[in-house]
């Protein structure tokens, strides 16, 4: 009996292995080619040891973009983007879901509809409306258009229906206004899904490249991956470079996938043990 | 709690900062007006390697009461899709734009464009090689949006050693006077790979360079659809042919291309003066085993820029002398040595600065391939739709070897397909 379970095991983890090796081998394969010159990476058999070039690298990634310029810009955009969704969206979701008023519903269904719309025909457009705003080149031009989305809202929606009614009595009850429900009773319960929108919305915002390309012209304002591009040449591209740039790039990605999924899965277990 | 009362400070702070942006403004653009006063700002759109950068630097010094802003943005068609779309909403673009070999399709909208004939283009008209020139121009020659920078004439790459192995001519001079056609090129072939076991570029290769160096393409200068016949038909058949008689190497993607160069699997292929970077950088293990010589069946061009001024700039005349600058013999053999952008001005290219002699290519004087090549570019009539139509078909040619589909099945499914998306 030990031993079959003993060798279930074995051979789960040897599945799982096989899984991390590839999903974790893209990324190794990024760290190695930044350790290395550009012609490694066309070798045959490929190198598939560190080098010793990555200070070089390192050097022609700084010389060649302004890397720590782009990264606080995308720090900046990311953070104010984010918080200003989470806000909005969960604001939205949740009067969508406990709140009956009027057209209610229609106005759901509308704002649902409007997913279908691929982002690529709404940029003349949308381009459009922000030179009118004087907003063309600002990073406002890149918040505000975003400050609310559909996905957004439906998934808050979705998740805040389970809300109790009475919980939401009892607040009303002890003196709390609409705001004041959505402040001290939704937002706490709600947080694994904020959690969740706060990754998807950072993640997002952090490799968004057409919108910024577009209504972007000034090269000190560029975000991470604008500024990345930079690094490639109309026909050579040092491909060294360009990995060790877009490695240092994917850090603080990982970074902050790492603190908010900690707040993510506490989120399910604190649910798990309350119910 | 303690989370809660930090969120709402980041929240206040994210409002406030994103409204007082809102209202920061208006107040910036007066500051932008009052230096206007006393300084011309031009601003400037390049991509990376479009423009050598001791160049613009060099204009700045020249030009001291102008306020030259150049932005590097990301190249290819990221580039031309920020171009269309402030194009297209009206937007506040620059006042000068590097434009790419797709200036035929900005010919278009050339209303947007700054005609540089009024501002005295002609005067140096003489100076650039006639057939680019005539690229920025519209049909009339009225209309000019675009001085040249660079041209990208193709050449054959190929390996001296393999080459002089199988007993073929081998120097540049045998392989101008000898290889004259595809056919004899494929001749050489064969005896290379007989001997070495070596190929040349894949099939879709063979099809893009036939297609190239053809005085009519895909559509005649009436914009009537051509690509089912004639130099296309031929540089399909003869593509298959050579996929047929195990002439062509299937790789599938620059990597593998690049790695089979290097494996010394790849004995030569057709390619624009500025793959020299590429190549170098991509088959370190096959340094000074390379040459290039005059191309078999006529010279294509893949690739060159152009420099223009968008209508809506407030001073066309300084623009123009950026322009003209810029793109001077001086600054082209500038960009020439930085990054292998071959210019357009045939009177340098006999200067001795020209001279570029490279340990890869084994000491070969690589300016003079390019600067014959350079005079006898080929260039059919240009078409918005020629992107697609080539993509389509060399999707359909890409079948033939990775799919083994029968190749007349293939043309005629490329061409329905063709068909079918021009008719929308």
């Amino acid at each position: 009996m030990n031993v079959e379970i003993l060798s279930k095991k074995v051979f789960f983890h040897a599945l799982l292995l096989v899984g991390v090796i590839i999903s974790v081998f893209p990324f190794y394969w990024l760290v190695v080619m930044s350790t290395n010159e550009t012609s490694a990476m066309f070798a045959f058999p490929p190198k598939l040891t560190f080098g010793s070039y990555f200070w070089n690298n390192y050097d022609n990634v700084m010389q060649n973009m302004n890397f720590y310029r782009a990264f606080l810009n995308t720090v900046f955009i990311a953070v104010v983007s984010t918080t200003l969704q989470l806000f909005f969206n969960s604001l939205t979701g949740f009067t969508f879901a406990k709140f009956k008023f009027p057209g209610s519903k229609i106005l759901f269904y509308i704002m649902i509809g409007t997913m279908i719309l691929p982002s690529q025909m709404l940029l003349v457009p949308q381009f459009i409306i922000m030179r009118n705003l004087g907003w063309l080149g600002s990073y406002v031009a890149l918040i505000i258009p975003s400050i609310a989305t559909a996905f957004g809202i439906f998934w808050i929606r979705q998740y805040a229906l389970a809300i109790y009614d009475d919980l939401l009595e009892a607040a009303r009850i002890d003196g709390c206004n609409k705001f004041g429900q959505y402040w001290h009773v939704a937002l706490p319960v709600l947080r694994p899904a904020l959690a969740f929108l706060a990754i998807t919305t950072f993640v997002g915002v952090w490799e968004d490249y057409l919108w910024p390309l577009i209504v972007l012209t000034d090269s000190s304002k560029f975000t991470m991956v604008l500024a990345l591009q930079q690094l490639k040449a109309a026909h050579t591209s040092d491909y060294s470079m360009v990995m060790t740039g877009t490695m240092l790039a994917t850090i603080p990605l990982i970074v902050f996938f790492l603190i908010v999924s900690r707040q993510f899965i506490a989120g399910i277990m604190e649910g798990a043990v309350k119910s | 709690m303690k989370i809660k009362t930090y969120s709402s400070i980041l929240l206040a702070l994210c409002l406030a900062l994103v409204v007082s942006a809102c209202s920061s403004n208006p107040s910036k653009t007066d500051n932008e007006n009052k230096s206007e006063n006393q300084k011309v700002t031009l601003k400037l759109w390049y991509w990376n390697g479009a423009i050598s950068d001791a160049s613009l630097q060099a204009a700045k010094e020249k030009f001291p009461n102008i306020n030259l802003e150049a932005e590097k943005l990301p190249s290819g068609d990221d580039y031309l899709t920020k171009l269309r779309t402030t194009l297209a909403g009206g937007g506040s673009g620059p006042d000068i734009v590097a434009m790419d070999s797709w200036i035929s399709s900005m010919l278009e909208y050339k209303n947007q464009f700054v005609n540089l004939y009024d501002q005295g283009a002609h005067d140096i008209e003489s100076q650039y090689l006639d057939w680019k020139w005539k690229l920025g121009a519209d049909q009339e020659n009225q209309y000019l949006i675009g001085l040249p920078i660079d041209v990208a004439p193709v050449v054959l790459f190929y390996r001296t050693d393999l080459f002089k192995q199988a007993g073929v001519p081998s120097t540049p001079q045998e392989i101008h006077e000898q290889v004259k056609s595809w056919e004899d090129y494929f001749e050489l072939l064969k005896k290379v790979k007989d001997k070495t076991g070596s190929q040349t570029g894949n099939i879709a290769d063979i099809f893009r360079s036939i297609v190239g160096q053809s005085p009519e393409n895909f559509f005649d200068k009436d914009g009537k659809y051509i690509g089912d016949q004639g130099d296309v038909k031929r540089a399909w058949d003869l593509s298959v042919k050579a996929f047929q008689d195990g002439l062509t190497f299937p790789f599938t993607s620059d990597t593998e291309k690049n790695a089979a160069i290097n494996a010394s699997k790849i004995n030569s292929f057709n390619g624009a003066s500025w793959s020299v970077g590429d190549l170098v950088s991509a088959a370190p293990d096959t340094t000074g085993k390379w040459g290039i010589a005059y191309p078999p069946g006529g010279v294509g061009n893949q690739g060159g820029s152009f420099l223009g001024a968008l209508k809506h700039t407030k001073h066309p005349k300084e623009a123009y002398e950026v322009i003209k600058f810029l793109v001077s013999p001086d600054n082209l053999v500038q960009a020439y040595k930085e990054f292998g952008n071959y210019p357009s001005t045939p009177e340098i290219y006999s200067l001795p600065e020209m001279e570029s002699k490279n340990e890869f290519f084994g000491g070969q004087n690589l300016n003079e391939v390019f600067s014959e090549a350079a005079k006898d570019v080929q260039i059919a009539p240009s078409n918005s739709q020629d992107i697609m139509v080539l993509n389509t078909i060399i999707e359909g040619l890409t079948k033939v070897d990775t799919m083994k589909k029968d190749a007349n099945k293939a043309w005629e499914e490329a061409q329905t397909k063709v068909k079918r998306q021009l008719s929308r």
